[in-house]
């Protein structure tokens, strides 16, 4: 089955985006990660994860009016779709679940020793 | 503000997809600022250049395809769009343009398939690069001179004493070849060229397509004969598919041995110097040769016997040459092995070499030859080049305008570049189409001259596309830079304002000129050049042989038996427009010769040798040769009675004709004695290429091979030579039943001599007149540069009472300082260049200046004419029009 499709670093991405809100853009989802997982996030991964998405159409963009101390470029701002929040939610119902099904003694884990 | 590195900052804008561009720059914009806050600026390089490295992948690198090529596409079909609309609205331009280029390619085409075809020969055997032919090499004055002729066992000599595989082979040309039908009837053939005899290892050594029979057993033995597919269909009436048939049917040659075919190969290709047809065992050549002594001679030479080997176990030719030294010593009389060494040439040098210039097709053309001929070619397309260049500069500031639009527009100068370009390349393209038109007409022309098929090759391989596609773009790129750049220079605003001025364009203009005279320098060239040409050929054709050549028939003699000539004779003469009938070896100049070496105490030159021919005592009358001393030899006089001819008695030492008479001199090794009874004026014997032979006259009865007929000149219509003929023919036809009849006029038989003079100067005249029309057009192109660029002067000036000779004056007088400083340069040129020319004949015709004042006329001439089309349209053109613009 194949309805959602969402890797792991992607979906660390959409949510990111979903706490950022109004002010997803690429700087600040990669600070944003990187604060809270404590871990390195590079440009080119960030940015082709966000292209993908878009392509996707989990995620849509706009573009802010130029500022000066970007040396003019433009701020993309990145907003979840109807169809991300279906995709996130999807993917966290079926983790749910499949947490639901794992029998407790299976996690009970101990180290036998002799 | 800090910047990041430049480099990595342009590098990632050239990848980046264009809709992320902008906010991905961004982000790194800011993430740099703040690194080089918190850790500063090496350090945010660093990060800055990681970061950019890692934003080089697919998803963010923009496509190859899609928005940003389609740009390109839809600028260059709109760069052809306006090519195409520019090309019919100057029509007169464009046609002008395509035709001195389809001219330059038609010629450059053909003159490379010419070197092609020259070039190509016998690179079809498998053992090209092995083969050798043995070549004697001598010493003469100083120099080293070849001959290709050798002893008939030589070959079998180096098989048994070298152990390398080796072949003879003799090419008799012309054999008389009988087929005798079922019923009895007999077909006759004449064969004029294609007669050989090999020896069976010929067939290993070269390569040839067997359609019946191999090469092992096609000849294993004597009285086999190998015919080609078209002369088994000739003899034996077969279609070409059933050649196969002809194996084991008959033949006689010349009247006397009846041979079987064992084998049919196919035709041999026109770029073989082997012109092989009827191919016979070696040793069969005994009818055909009566030298041939059971082929065991080892003192018999003829330059139709050649010898060819092998050299395929690694030994080269120097190696193998070593071994040769001296070889001949044993078997040959010391004095005669001394004066020669044997050298190899490769079989690749057979063509075209220019020491041993003998061969089996008869001439070699030489590698200065054909460089000489590339050189032209080039010079064609160099030509149609310039010609071109002149033209589309001409028409820059026409279009001055739409480059100063464009530039206005945004059109940046590699964009007009490109545009300038795409438009020659299309010309280019439409003249190349034409020019193939042109090379096929041309080759079908060359075709007649030279005599062998010119195939283009057009659909049947890639070789010509390539070549033609190679054409193009080169001329695309040399013809189209120079005009693309001056438009794309342009200032836009003067451009618009359409005030160019002779300043702005100044700086080509002059180089224009010297395009101009460059081009009136090759034309003037080649005019002097042809001139020169045909005055040569003219004083070959004209010039006083010492001999009569006029009103005189030759025909061949099977036989020379002594009776049947005199009745053959006195039939002939019984016609009134016979006048004269004489029996003899040749005609007093002929290629073929009997030489030897002369033996006279008054002798001081080094190993002179005597053109011996024997002839009966009518033929100087016959032939008008000038007795200056003593008298002609009679019938029933001695057999030692010789005439000899002035140049013979000067190297005796007699200075005055009448002391040699009775004179005794030794002709040939083994030393026959003559005595001189008379002595002739000094005539050609030999073409006006070489100096001028000791020649004796005897009548030893040998060697008796023609007659030769003198008609009435008076009755010289064509029904009363066709009446003289039948009569020839009818009594040569009794005296020899079983041959075919055959004669030449005398005086076309020498010119036909100079036919390869004859067939350059033809090919020089289409290449000069096509060099005239290509200069034409250029120079049109260059007055109507000069016209376009002073329309406002020249409607002043008619404004203010300018006559059109005026205004005619103008342009002309420039046209004659360019004419007269390309006449300075071409005709030292020339006169090297035919003077070099010239020097390979030793009759030739001197230089003289008339040739350079007719050749600076006749190339004044044809500029005035062009120049006076366009001046006097321009000074016709109504003022007002040239000056209301503005």
């Amino acid at each position: 089955m194949k309805k959602y499709q969402l890797g792991e670093f992607e979906e660390v991405v959409m949510l990111t985006v979903g706490i950022l809100y109004e002010n997803a853009y690429g700087v600040s989802i990669k600070k944003e990660i990187e604060t809270r997982l404590n871990r390195k996030v590079s440009v080119g991964a960030l940015q082709s994860a966000l292209k993908r998405l878009e392509d996707k159409e989990y995620l849509r963009s706009h573009d802010s009016d130029a500022t000066p101390e970007r040396a003019g470029r433009p701020k993309r701002f990145y907003k979840i779709t109807a169809l991300g929040k279906k995709a996130m939610q999807y993917t966290k119902e079926t983790r749910n679940a499949m947490w639901d099904s794992i029998p407790d003694v299976a996690l009970d884990v101990k180290f036998v020793t002799n | 503000m800090n910047k990041p590195p430049k480099l990595f900052l342009k590098f990632f804008r050239w990848f980046c997809h264009p809709q992320l561009k902008k906010p991905i720059e961004g982000d790194l914009m800011e993430l740099y600022e703040e690194r080089t806050k918190e850790m500063g600026k090496k350090k945010a390089d660093r990060k800055f250049i990681k970061d950019v490295l890692l934003l080089f992948r697919p998803s963010i690198i923009k496509p190859a395809d899609g928005t940003y090529r389609l740009n390109n596409y839809g600028m260059l079909k709109n760069y052809f769009v306006t090519s195409f609309r520019f090309i019919k609205r100057e029509k007169m331009f464009s046609m002008m343009n395509i035709l001195g280029l389809a001219l330059g390619i038609g010629c450059g085409l053909v003159i490379y398939k010419i070197i092609d075809h020259e070039t190509s020969f016998d690179k079809h055997h498998s053992n090209y690069e092995y083969i050798y032919r043995l070549v004697n090499e001598f010493e003469r004055d100083g120099d080293k001179v070849y001959f290709a002729g050798q002893p008939h066992a030589i070959a079998e000599g180096l098989r048994n004493d070298f152990g390398i595989t080796s072949a003879m082979s003799y090419y008799d040309e012309d054999g008389f070849i009988t087929i005798e039908e079922t019923d009895g009837d007999k077909k006759r053939f004449q064969e004029k060229d294609g007669v050989v005899f090999i020896e069976p290892e010929f067939l290993l050594l070269f390569d040839f397509k067997w359609i019946s029979g191999n090469a092992t057993s096609a000849l294993s033995e004597k009285g086999n004969v190998i015919l080609t597919s078209s002369n088994a269909q000739k003899y034996y009436g077969l279609q070409p598919d059933e050649v196969h048939k002809a194996v084991g049917r008959s033949l006689v040659l010349e009247n006397e041995k009846t041979l079987y075919v064992s084998a049919v190969i196919e035709d041999l290709p026109s770029t073989s110097d082997f012109p092989f047809k009827a191919i016979f065992h070696y040793q069969d050549q005994d009818v055909a040769n009566r030298y041939f002594y059971e082929g065991k001679s080892w003192q018999e030479y003829n330059s139709a016997t050649n010898c060819f080997i092998l050299l395929k176990d690694k030994m080269s030719r120097k190696e193998f040459e070593e071994q040769l030294e001296g070889y001949l010593m044993k078997y040959q009389p010391e004095d005669m092995a001394s004066l020669m060494e044997l050298k190899l040439q490769p079989l690749a040098e057979m063509h075209s070499s220019s020491t041993v210039t003998r061969n089996y097709r008869g001439a070699t053309v030489s590698y200065n030859k054909l460089i000489a001929l590339g050189i032209v070619g080039l010079f064609m397309i160099i030509t149609a080049c310039i010609n071109f260049i002149n033209l589309s500069t001409a028409q820059a500031v026409k279009r001055s305008k739409e480059v100063g639009v464009r530039k206005s527009l945004g059109s940046n100068k590699g964009q007009l570049i490109a545009q300038f370009l795409s438009e020659t390349f299309l010309i280019t393209s439409i003249a190349a189409f034409f020019g193939l038109l042109v090379a096929q007409l041309l080759s079908s022309e060359i075709e007649n001259i030279f005599g062998y098929e010119i195939d283009l090759q057009l659909f049947t391989g890639f070789e010509m596309l390539k070549n033609v596609a190679i054409i193009v773009l080169s001329v695309t790129f040399i013809s189209g830079i120079y005009p693309a750049t001056i438009l794309a220079r342009m200032n836009p605003i003067l451009a618009v304002k359409n005030s160019l001025n002779a300043r702005q364009t100044s700086g080509f203009l002059s180089l224009r000129r010297a395009l101009v005279v460059f081009q009136f320098a090759i034309s003037q060239i080649l005019i002097i050049g042809i001139l020169i040409l045909n005055m040569q050929m003219d004083y070959f054709l004209t010039k006083d042989l010492g001999f009569n050549k006029d009103s005189i028939i030759t025909v061949k003699l099977p036989e020379s038996d002594s009776l049947k000539l005199q009745l053959l004779k006195t039939n002939l003469l019984s016609s009134p427009q016979v006048e004269k009938v004489s029996f003899n070896t040749s005609g007093p100049l002929a290629t073929w010769k009997v030489n030897n070496p002369i033996y006279h105490p008054g002798i001081v030159e080094e190993d002179p040798s005597g053109n011996l021919k024997n002839v009966d005592e009518n033929y100087l009358d016959l032939f008008e040769l000038e007795l200056i001393a003593g008298e002609n030899y009679k019938e029933g006089d001695p057999r030692d009675h010789v005439v000899v001819n002035h140049k013979m008695t000067r190297l005796f030492g007699f200075e005055d004709p009448v002391e040699a008479l009775g004179e005794r001199f030794q002709y040939g090794r083994s030393g026959r004695e003559f005595t001189i009874v008379g002595v002739l004026a000094d005539f050609h014997a030999g073409t006006l290429r070489r100096e001028m032979d000791n020649v004796v006259f005897a009548n030893l009865k040998w060697n008796i091979y023609q007659v030769a007929i003198k008609f009435n000149a008076n009755e010289s219509s064509f029904s009363e030579i066709q009446n003289l003929i039948a009569h020839v023919e009818k009594h040569w036809s009794t005296a020899f039943p079983d041959h075919v009849f055959d004669f030449e006029f005398y005086d076309e038989h020498l010119a036909a001599l100079y036919e390869t003079e004859q067939n350059v100067s033809e090919v020089f005249k289409i290449i000069v007149v096509i060099a005239i029309i290509i200069g034409c057009l250029g120079l049109h192109g260059l007055v109507s540069f000069m016209a376009n660029q002073r329309t406002k002067e020249i409607g002043i000036r008619k404004v203010m009472g300018a006559s059109v000779l005026n205004i005619w004056n103008i342009f002309s007088k420039e046209m004659l300082i360019l004419l007269t400083i390309a006449f300075f340069i071409a005709a030292p040129v020339a006169y090297y260049a035919m003077n070099s020319w010239l020097d390979n004949y030793a009759y030739r015709i001197d230089l003289t200046p008339t040739v350079f004042v007719i050749a600076i006329l006749v190339s004044l001439a044809i500029a005035l004419l062009t120049i006076s089309y366009r001046s006097i349209r321009a000074s016709k053109a109504n003022p007002i029009l040239s000056l209301r613009d503005e």
